[in-house]
């Protein structure tokens, strides 16, 4: 069995690819066997941040279901447009019309249409890529543009690495936001890491995704990245670390060498390795490490 | 009236310092504007706004099935056939509901041949209206835990879209990503901001949001957000505009000013109307409304 750790924050951009891409870094030199999940689907760019990457694997991914009307059958009743609870189906001159973007493959639409003039097909959800990286492999997901279901690609990319892997860690980059592929990469793990930074708004987010891994009853810990931005904020965000038993991972500060990293492509722990920014890195995987081993 | 949407695809690029600057700016000259934070994931436009109270002006409502034990004969034709496979238990009992796994499409009501399954209902999320001066707010909030984050989005945009037509302006602030609650933040916009940052990550999630916009015929333009960050590469973004053909007419620089105005909830041009982010703001905006009046 493989350990797993989901890096989440709520807002974007607080650091969940440079906390993910480090630790996957970290891990390879000293357990080994590791991979990473992309479970960014909409905007995946993890292995940007790993440094030199190639593709050795790609495939469609069909697991999205798409309600499809038959107008040679269909009378036009509305029944349909009036039972969908995802806003999915509207009468357009006189017609249900389907808006694939909304529509969930739930398939109540095809139960209740009494000619039964609606089918429900298969479609993309987007693509499942498998990249080599110089720590390892990283199994990353791209949701057709404007689709639905990114749970289910999120949830397909987690099975293929624990497929891959087979031991050792898998460590999972969420999206951001709180929503439906994020509580995908948060279900069933052994760890969740909170990243926020140092601002009102991140903590507004970051409150909410650990309301999520309390639902599913995920040990969790915190880091604040480039706290040293505002650091009045930090004590509160470590009190409320305290306050909800929350493990208090440590601080990143703000550190040119992260973006000069990803911008000379190339991982922080190899282009940077005596940075400020490596160096609480390092300390705080350690850190997570000890905890997550128990 | 006029719909100005706002995406970018990273998180964190600074979508909603870019969506409430373009608000400001429109009220300073005495334009009515309809501000719809549509990221429902972490909705903090208001603290942007400097709006304090909130009102909570609708709830949107999902189906969550009770089962009637009384009727239930344990057919297992619900458990079978929910998409979300919220449901289980073998043949012969009552099913148990996982309340974090249900979609809310109510197919097991529809499906249950006893009539045992009936909609007890469930707040998945919250719609919020505020006002500052001449800048009205609707915003949208998902509760945690809840998968149906796209529906809050298309309750929040329907619900606004009643009011657009008492404003001068609506401006739409979208979640990262490039799935379908972005595709809904910008399908009625008259012109898209994209909003990114000098960085590989800022240039391949904005390529993927390009394609999105482009893919509904909208016009977008590009602005650069921390322009001049160590390291910043414009030439990379310069590159994905050049792919779409779209152009860049801003470039926000790096300052201390705007993380000090978003922390304390200020708008930076009002703040610090004399330093050259406010020029450069001020600048992008009067570019953007000539070019959305065209």
């Amino acid at each position: 069995m493989s350990l797993e750790i989901t890096i989440a924050s709520g807002k974007g951009g607080t650091g969940k690819t440079t906390v993910s891409s480090f630790l996957i870094s970290y891990l390879s030199g000293v357990e080994k066997r590791v991979i990473g999940v992309d479970a960014d689907v909409e905007a995946p760019d993890l292995v940007i941040a790993l440094g030199r990457h190639t593709e050795i694997h790609r495939e469609e991914v069909f697991d999205s279901e798409i309600a499809v009307i038959n107008y040679d059958r269909c009378i036009s009743c509305g029944t349909c447009a009036s039972i969908c609870r995802y806003g999915a189906i509207d009468i357009k001159n006189g017609r249900p019309v389907i808006t694939p973007e909304l529509c969930e493959g739930c398939g109540v639409c095809g139960y209740v249409c009494p000619t039964k003039a609606i089918d429900i097909k298969k479609t993309k959800t987007g693509d499942m890529i498998i990249y080599d990286t110089k720590f390892g492999k990283v199994v990353t997901g791209e949701l057709e543009i404007g689709r639905k279901h990114s749970g289910k690609l999120v949830d397909m990319l987690r099975m293929k690495a624990r497929s891959i892997v087979g031991g050792g860690y898998i460590v999972i980059d969420a999206a951001a936001g709180i929503g439906c592929p994020v509580i995908s990469s948060i279900v069933g793990v052994d760890y969740l890491v909170i990243v926020v930074e140092p601002t009102p708004q991140s903590m507004l987010t970051a409150s909410k995704i650990y309301e999520i891994g309390k639902i599913f009853n995920v040990p969790m810990g915190l880091i604040v990245n480039k706290y040293d931005l505002n650091r009045e904020f930090v004590d509160e965000i470590r009190r409320f670390s305290e306050e909800r038993k929350v493990d208090f991972l440590g601080t990143v500060p703000y550190d040119r060498s992260i973006v000069e990293a990803y911008v000379n492509i190339r991982s922080l722990i190899e282009y940077a390795p005596s940075s400020s920014a490596t160096k609480s890195l390092r300390e705080i995987a350690e850190r997570l490490l000890s905890r997550v081993k128990g | 009236m006029l719909i100005i949407s706002v995406g970018g695809g990273k998180g964190g690029t600074g979508k909603t310092f870019i969506a409430t600057s373009i608000a400001h700016h429109l009220a300073r000259s005495g334009k009515k504007v309809l501000y719809v934070d549509a990221d429902v994931e972490s909705p903090v436009s208001h603290t942007l706004l400097g709006i304090d109270g909130r009102e909570i002006v609708e709830e949107a409502k999902g189906f969550l099935p009770s089962i009637n034990a009384d009727r239930c004969v344990g057919c297992g034709i619900c458990v079978e056939k929910c998409p979300a496979h919220a449901l289980v238990g073998i043949k012969g009992t009552v099913p148990t509901l996982l309340e974090n796994v249900c979609e809310g499409c109510g197919l097991c009501m529809i499906v249950c041949p006893r009539n045992a399954i009936k909609d007890r209902g469930r707040i998945i999320g919250r719609i919020y209206s505020g006002r500052k001066g001449l800048i009205d707010l609707i915003q949208g909030e998902v509760l945690p835990g809840v998968k149906e984050h796209i529906n809050v989005v298309l309750r929040t945009i329907n619900y606004a879209e009643e009011k657009f037509g008492e404003y001068d302006y609506v401006v739409i602030d979208s979640a990262p990503g490039t799935g379908a609650g972005v595709w809904l933040a910008i399908r009625r916009a008259d012109i898209v901001v994209a909003v990114t940052e000098p960085t590989p990550l800022g240039a391949h999630d904005l390529d993927r949001f390009l394609a999105l916009s482009k893919k509904l015929g909208k016009r977008v333009v590009v602005v650069i957000n921390k322009a001049g960050m160590g390291g910043a590469r414009d030439d990379l973004i310069g590159e994905v505009a050049d792919k779409h053909g779209v152009e860049i007419i801003g470039r926000i620089p790096y300052s201390k000013e705007v993380l000090d105005a978003y922390i304390h909830g200020n708008s930076v041009t009002d703040l610090y109307p004399d330093s050259s982010v406010s020029k450069e703001l001020n600048n992008f905006v009067s570019k953007l409304l000539r070019q959305a009046r065209k």
